[in-house]
């Protein structure tokens, strides 16, 4: 398990960092979201022990670490790192011995995850011949060849194409029923909310909320999605008293409803807009959850989920 | 401590990349035919000492011929002596074009005797045919008037020709133009190297941080181990490739008999050889912190200037040391400071400067600095190597450095 306890980091007068927490379980994918410059890449970096902390610490299975656990970790940096010169399979081979494999066991576990991405026939070509996506390919079995317990990933799937979404999900997951935890930073919140079962949102160096997918859905106001014929702007409901449109989508309105607001006056008012097609309660998306963290302002926050 | 393992990896692939790259193989032989041209040019094209071919009129004997051709070494000629019956064929021989009929220098034994050539010379004329006429001119008017003295035939020969007195000394030698061609050839070869691997050095470390790709490396080994690594790549190219340059001069000079390299014994060589590992440990890592402090690619090579001051400084001090037979107050000083000493106690060595002892106090100097160097280095890569945004200054990074270990 890695967990991070109450990171600080300064740049100068400005703050990467502030108090930062929270828990990566092992066999689960981990989604990190925040906005741009909130802090992903420096506490990546931090578990990475790529920048110093002002305080706090990063444990892995309840200890701090050493350079010689954290060789055993695989790593993404968000600015794609790779020698353009060199042949592929010779750099995923020098990659894997400075996480401490063996020459054969570097060559072996190289060819292998070549063949698993599609790039055996590149593997004598240099980095720099290869199209961007395979150079991300590259770099995700960078990550990937010496079969970590912990894979941190800054922002793995910016770049690829649908299939490399999926092909890369699917390694995720596999990685996390190895028993590995995989943290992994990501701005495509539908994405993540499929791939991960837990979060953790950071705004201005704080986790501004952190659970699982589910929790951070069921919190909150309650949503409910109608469908009434006729009707796809949901006008019906613009006079509700307590009820606000979030928006439409394939003629369906999702419904923002207020305290003390119950569903069936709501379905009830529907109906008599016309013949309801649709109707469910149900939870907030990861996007709204995020939308609603990130624009509060922080004295309303505090570690953990929101309040 | 650094981590033998960490090292030799970081170590192998800077090899392999080197040795994959085509500018390197592409400079090694250009260096490789340079040197050759080097040696091998200035035996081809300045040949023997010229020959001159010396008319005499009526039947030169022994001791005239021997006088003439004495004369002629003393000047740094040889002579080809040969019969004309009398002044008019001396004189159409002096006047007819090249060939065995042609004479550069004619001598008359008539009368008092005389020396005539077919042009005067120029007033101060410092060409060589003045000074071998000249001597040709002395040393016949010697012959004469030692014979004149009523000597036998052998007894004027010997007077003429006389075995020389021994030429003793107060002091050794100051070193002969061979060995100080050697010595400069050494300060050259290590400007040459130090200039190209340090900048490769200092370029490779600036894109490896430009491009993120030191976040991977520095994930698994330490700031230290990367950079023991890169200056081991650099240290072991630069020798080897320094022994081809040194086998290629050696071997040109030897096929085409120069004496170019005479002053370089095996002594010299294996003296060479440390100062240029003494030079680039220096070096290396300072170039290579530099590299790291670069925030972008194109940024490095104005952050390695400072460093490229005293390799020209040390080298044009060789240079001024050349065609000199003592030091001059520069060669003498730079060779003791550790950043321009392997480039100047070569020299100051080779003039007759400095001996064994002070050869051995320069190294020591420069072994001290090149590890007081090689550990700022690393406490300047370590801080900067990661550090990203606008660049910190020198003074910045060590002050951290010092309160960060002030702190530990």
């Amino acid at each position: 398990m890695l967990e991070l306890d109450g990171l600080v980091r300064h740049f100068d007068d400005t703050i990467a960092l502030d108090r930062l927490s929270f828990t990566v379980p092992r066999g689960q994918v981990f989604g990190f979201l925040g906005p741009n410059g909130a802090g992903k890449s420096t506490a990546m970096r931090a578990v990475m022990r790529l920048t110093a902390l002002d305080a706090g610490q990063v444990r892995w299975d309840g200890a701090t670490y050493d350079l010689d656990t954290c060789r055993g970790f695989g790593y993404m940096p968000e600015e794609r790192g790779l020698y353009p010169t060199m042949r592929v399979a010779e750099h995923l081979q020098y990659l894997a011995r400075l996480h401490g494999l063996t020459t054969a066991a570097a060559r072996q576990r190289a060819a292998e995850w070549l063949a698993r991405l599609g790039l055996s026939e590149r593997a004598q070509d240099k980095v720099e011949a290869l199209s961007l996506g395979n150079q991300q390919r590259v770099q995700l079995a960078a990550a990937l060849v010496h079969e970590p317990q912990l894979l941190v990933l800054d922002e793995p799937f910016s770049g690829l194409d649908p299939v490399g979404v999926d092909e890369l999900a699917g390694v995720l997951r596999e990685r996390a029923r190895a028993g590995a935890a995989v943290l992994f930073s990501s701005h495509q919140l539908d994405l993540v909310e499929q791939l991960c079962e837990s979060v953790a949102i950071v705004h201005r160096g704080r986790c501004v909320a952190s659970g699982t997918v589910r929790e951070l859905g069921r919190t909150g106001a309650r949503r409910v999605e109608v469908e009434v014929t006729g009707d796809p702007d949901a006008r019906w409901a613009a006079a509700l008293h307590g009820v606000r449109v979030l928006g439409t989508e394939h003629g369906r309105a999702r419904l923002v409803l207020g305290d003390g607001v119950d569903p069936q006056q709501v379905l009830a008012a529907a109906i008599t807009a016309g013949p309801v097609e649709h109707f469910a309660v149900c939870s907030r998306r990861l996007s709204e959850v995020f939308r609603e963290a990130v624009g509060r302002p922080l004295e309303d926050v505090q570690g953990g989920v929101p309040r | 401590m650094i981590e033998r393992r960490s090292v030799l990896l970081v170590a192998d692939r800077e090899l392999r990349q080197q040795l994959a790259s085509k500018a390197m193989w592409l400079s090694l032989a250009i260096g490789v035919v340079a040197i050759c041209l080097l040696v091998v040019l200035p035996k081809t094209l300045a040949g023997g000492p010229p020959t001159y071919r010396v008319a005499v009129t009526g039947q030169p004997d022994p001791a005239v011929r021997a006088s003439i051709a004495a004369a002629a070494a003393t000047a740094g000629a040889r002579v080809e002596v040969f019969a004309v019956p009398d002044r008019a064929a001396a004189e159409t021989a002096l006047r007819s074009g090249d060939g065995d009929r042609h004479a550069d220098i004619a001598v008359l034994q008539q009368g008092a005797g005389a020396v005539l050539v077919d042009r005067a010379f120029a007033a101060g004329s410092t060409q060589r045919k003045p000074r071998v006429v000249a001597a040709i001119a002395h040393d016949l008017a010697v012959l004469n008037a030692v014979r004149q003295s009523g000597l036998t035939a052998e007894q004027a020969t010997a007077a003429v020709n006389p075995a020389p007195l021994a030429v003793d000394h107060l002091r050794p030698a100051p070193g002969s133009d061979a060995g100080r061609l050697t010595a400069f050839a050494g300060s050259a070869l290590f400007f040459l190297l130090v200039m190209r691997h340090g900048f490769a050095l200092l370029t490779g470390v600036a894109q490896e941080k430009s491009t993120r790709v030191v976040e991977l490396l520095l994930s698994t080994i330490r700031p230290v181990d990367l950079l023991a690594g890169k200056v081991l790549a650099a240290v072991g190219l630069v020798l080897v490739e320094a022994a081809l340059l040194t086998a290629t001069a050696l071997i040109s000079a030897r096929a085409v008999g120069s004496e170019i390299l005479h002053g370089g014994g095996a002594g010299l060589i294996v003296t060479e050889g440390v100062w240029v590992v003494l030079g680039l440990v220096l070096y290396a890592a300072l170039f290579a912190a530099a590299g790291a402090m670069a925030v972008r690619t194109e940024e490095a090579q104005s952050v390695g200037m400072p460093l490229q001051i005293p390799l020209f400084l040390g080298y044009f001090a060789s240079v001024s040391a050349l065609g000199a037979d003592k030091a001059n107050t520069a060669v003498t000083v730079l060779a003791y400071v550790p950043f321009t000493a392997p480039m100047n106690m070569p020299m100051l060595s080779a003039t007759g400067g400095a001996g064994a002892a002070a050869v051995a106090v320069s190294m020591v100097l420069t072994a001290v600095t090149a590890v007081a160097a090689t550990w700022l280095a690393a406490a300047i890569f370590r801080r900067s190597i990661l550090h990203t945004g606008q660049r910190m200054r020198l003074g910045a990074l060590l002050r951290e450095h010092r309160s960060r270990a002030a702190a530990a």
